[in-house]
């Protein structure tokens, strides 16, 4: 009893591949030795035939009718894919050409921004040996006397006094 | 169509279209195109595209059920194989190659639309296209709704075991042509079909009683 279920279960598991005629062989020929004695795997394999015959009989309506071929517009694709870009070339050249320009810009705007607002070197003078030395502490930062008469900025002069050499013999 | 019920040695056959390539073309091999076509004989490629995409269009849209988006990823293939030409091996054969983009590309597309099952009741009505296909037997509404029915049976199977199905019961091809196609051991097709057969048997036994057949 237990070798007619092992063989029915093991049968029943080709029979998809039996109804196809897809079984060859040893496999084939035991099968089939076992349908002899197999009403139910008989009854079984007969359904899978039905349905594979349904397939079948599907297989023969042609899903894809007389259509247009794909070929024009893949010729199109084609030719497209292979069309070089024209504005390729100065497209290259633009963004590193802006940044470029950019930077040219900013460097002489700020290199005359600069100019305007530098206060210049800040030079203290002091005046040894002399009575009464004063420091004399000559500036020219332009910060709080701008010389604006002609609208350029120039550096305002202070005349420095010669030190005074004494004799000290 | 040819009876799937025999074995096919090669069901991947070139099939004339009714645009003829040039004669010269015409008894050129698959690798001799594919040689000239990477060159940028755009003529050798297109006696490939012309040689297959019939079949091609069949298997899609039986994978797909439907007949737009089968040429529209019919086209999307020749495209890619087009692109790939010069990574393809010429000593293989290029029809299973071929196939096998357009396959993952409709499965792919399958998997993305999961989520949104279609409609396939012949309870609704009927899409369109799908009642004008030609059929060889006398009653070709009979083979019509067998097809539609085929269809709505088919809609149910897990992809893995749809595409097997297709490709050997539905198109013919061998099974080890299958395997080249989905780039699986020849046994294990064997398993999945065995495996798709009863699944469709179920379906099939279970929709016929439905209908009181």
């Amino acid at each position: 009893m237990e070798r007619n279920i092992l063989s029915c279960r093991w049968t029943r598991s080709r029979l998809p591949l039996l109804a196809g005629g897809d079984l060859l062989g040893p496999e084939r020929r035991r099968a089939e030795r076992h349908l002899v004695g197999c009403p139910e795997c008989r009854r079984q394999l007969a359904s899978t035939q039905a349905a594979l015959d349904a397939l079948r009989t599907a297989a023969t309506c042609d899903p894809t009718p007389p259509t247009p071929s794909l070929w024009p517009e893949l010729s199109r694709q084609i030719r497209e894919s292979r069309r070089p870009e024209r504005t390729a070339w100065p497209r290259l050249l633009a963004w590193p050409g802006a940044a470029l320009a950019a930077s040219l810009l900013l460097t002489l705007g700020g290199v005359t921004l600069f100019r305007r607002h530098d206060p210049g070197p800040t030079v203290v003078v002091t005046k040894p040996q002399r009575p009464k030395t004063q420091a004399l502490v000559v500036q020219t930062d332009r910060a709080d006397e701008p010389d604006q008469a002609d609208g350029l900025d120039r550096p305002r002069r202070v005349p420095l006094e010669p030190p005074v050499v004494q004799d000290t013999h | 169509m040819p009876d799937a019920r025999a074995p096919k040695r090669d069901a991947i056959n070139p099939r004339v279209q009714d645009h003829a390539p040039p004669a010269r073309i015409e008894e050129t091999g698959d690798a001799r195109l594919v040689e000239q076509a990477r060159q940028g004989d755009d003529e050798a490629f297109e006696a490939l595209v012309l040689r297959y995409e019939r079949k091609l269009l069949s298997v899609l849209t039986r994978l797909v059920l439907d007949r737009e988006l089968a040429r529209d990823l019919a086209q999307e293939t020749f495209w890619r194989v087009y692109g790939r030409l010069d990574r393809f091996d010429t000593s293989r054969r290029f029809g299973p190659w071929l196939f096998r983009v357009g396959v993952n590309l409709a499965l792919d597309e399958l998997r993305r639309h999961r989520g949104h099952p279609q409609p396939a009741s012949l309870d609704e009505t009927q899409p369109e296209g799908w009642s004008r296909f030609e059929a060889s037997d006398s009653d070709p509404r009979h083979q019509i709704e067998l097809a539609q029915e085929v269809r709505f049976v088919l809609e149910k199977l897990p992809l893995p075991f749809r595409s097997v199905l297709v490709l050997r019961d539905l198109e013919g091809f061998s099974s080890a042509e299958v395997a080249a196609v989905i780039k699986k051991r020849e046994a294990t097709v064997r398993w999945r079909l065995a495996k798709a057969r009863e699944l469709f048997r179920e379906h099939w036994e279970r929709r016929e009683g439905g209908h009181g057949a």
